[in-house]
């Protein structure tokens, strides 16, 4: 009898942990290798990530042209990516929704200025094998290419506060890991094509 | 003047017919007998009380699910930025109306944005086209924010279903679709 009433303490905590812990649901593990991806960027070229060879750190978005959340998030995507650039920060948008194209795609970079690489990967694997589930969700990648931190930009689209992916690029440049290394990702759930 | 007249045809045609259609949507939501059991047949003819939004914060949402004991609750977590929500939402209404008669309870709880008056109205006439007769709740947490999702508990993608048992408590969650409901939730009502 005490037997069982343990060992289903136990279950339960460790399921509330499971349940609680922020990365629930995440595909890849922090410290995990981030897997490589190919997609084709708006301006023609190809974009990848064994390409980004002589980037610090790189940053993998995941975000579209339609969500309302992504769209809302695009400013500071932008200053961001102009930010952290001189630092050695490479960030890549990655577009994998069935419903949307490439020409689209490169008339909302012209439009809005994004100054990073804006691509389309049509098979939809890079958001299969990151676990990306939203867009915007965000996945920072250290110098050996690890995973340091996935989920949010930030705590709150309307009152931010809390710069969720500032910070853990901040301490993946300064050689430590970050104090938050995952957070739910908010947004519309992405679409890609053979799911 | 030929091509004017064609013009015109085709112009009265079109306001005929939504007039016709009009007529037709007041009908259906007016007319019948002001019956306000939900039974099965006849939908068309049940009498509802208006849809409701109610802005929650937890708990607002916990009084909303404790309301329920005693029955099986669904709860579908949407947006109406969230293109899988809508095209979900229908399947929610279907599954209310097939229960109906069951102890079973629905409960939406809309992530938008209980700040912006535009966003409450699109949330508010979405409910009223697809016939939301259930609890509406609209999240007043911070839109697109963690301290909503941690908040409700949340991971984050919508939708995202929940499903209580009779006790009050989460026996299933859902993120998509959620594949197998009707199977769990006749399993929760037979306990």
């Amino acid at each position: 009898m005490i037997r069982r009433t343990v060992f289903s303490l136990a279950v339960i905590a460790v399921t509330s942990m499971l349940l609680t812990s922020a990365s629930r649901g995440a595909k890849l593990a922090t410290g995990a290798q981030g897997p490589d991806f190919r997609a084709q960027s708006v301006d023609g070229k190809e974009v990848s990530l064994a390409s980004q060879k002589d980037a610090e750190v790189v940053v993998v978005c995941f975000t579209c042209d339609q969500c309302p959340v992504a769209r809302a998030y695009e400013d500071r995507l932008i200053d961001f990516a102009k930010k952290y650039a001189e630092k050695g920060v490479k960030f890549v948008a990655i577009n994998v929704n069935r419903g949307e194209n490439l020409d689209a795609m490169k008339e909302r970079a012209v439009e809005r200025g994004f100054p990073y690489p804006y691509a389309y990967d049509e098979s939809g694997d890079s958001a299969r094998a990151y676990g990306a589930q939203v867009t915007p969700h965000l996945f920072v990648l250290d110098k050996n290419r690890k995973v340091a931190y996935q989920g949010a930009f930030d705590d709150s689209m309307t009152q931010p506060q809390t710069p969720y992916l500032a910070n853990a690029v901040d301490a993946v440049l300064a050689g430590k890991q970050p104090a938050v290394t995952s957070t739910r990702p908010v947004g519309c759930g992405i679409q890609p094509r053979g799911n | 003047m030929i091509t004017s007249t064609v013009k015109n045809r085709k112009l009265t045609c079109l306001l005929v017919t939504l007039i016709l259609i009009s007529a037709g949507v007041v009908c259906w939501s007016g007319c019948g007998d002001s019956s306000k059991t939900n039974s099965p047949d006849g939908a068309a003819k049940r009498d509802h009380p208006p849809i409701e939004l109610r802005p929650v914060d937890r708990a607002g949402y916990d009084e909303t699910i404790k309301k329920h004991l005693g029955k099986v609750v669904f709860v579908d977590f949407w947006a109406t930025w969230c293109g899988p929500c809508q095209e979900q939402f229908p399947h929610t209404v279907e599954f209310s109306r097939k229960y109906a008669d069951k102890d079973v309870a629905v409960i939406s709880v809309s992530m938008d944005d209980s700040e912006d008056p535009d966003q409450v109205a699109l949330v508010k006439s979405f409910l009223e086209r697809h016939h939301a007769h259930f609890d509406n709740l609209l999240s007043t947490y911070p839109f697109v924010s963690q301290e909503a999702s941690e908040a409700l508990d949340l991971p984050g993608p919508l939708p995202h279903y929940k499903v209580y048992d009779r006790h009050g408590k989460v026996r299933q969650e859902y993120s998509g679709a959620p594949a197998g409901l009707e199977e769990l939730v006749d399993k929760l009502l037979a306990e």
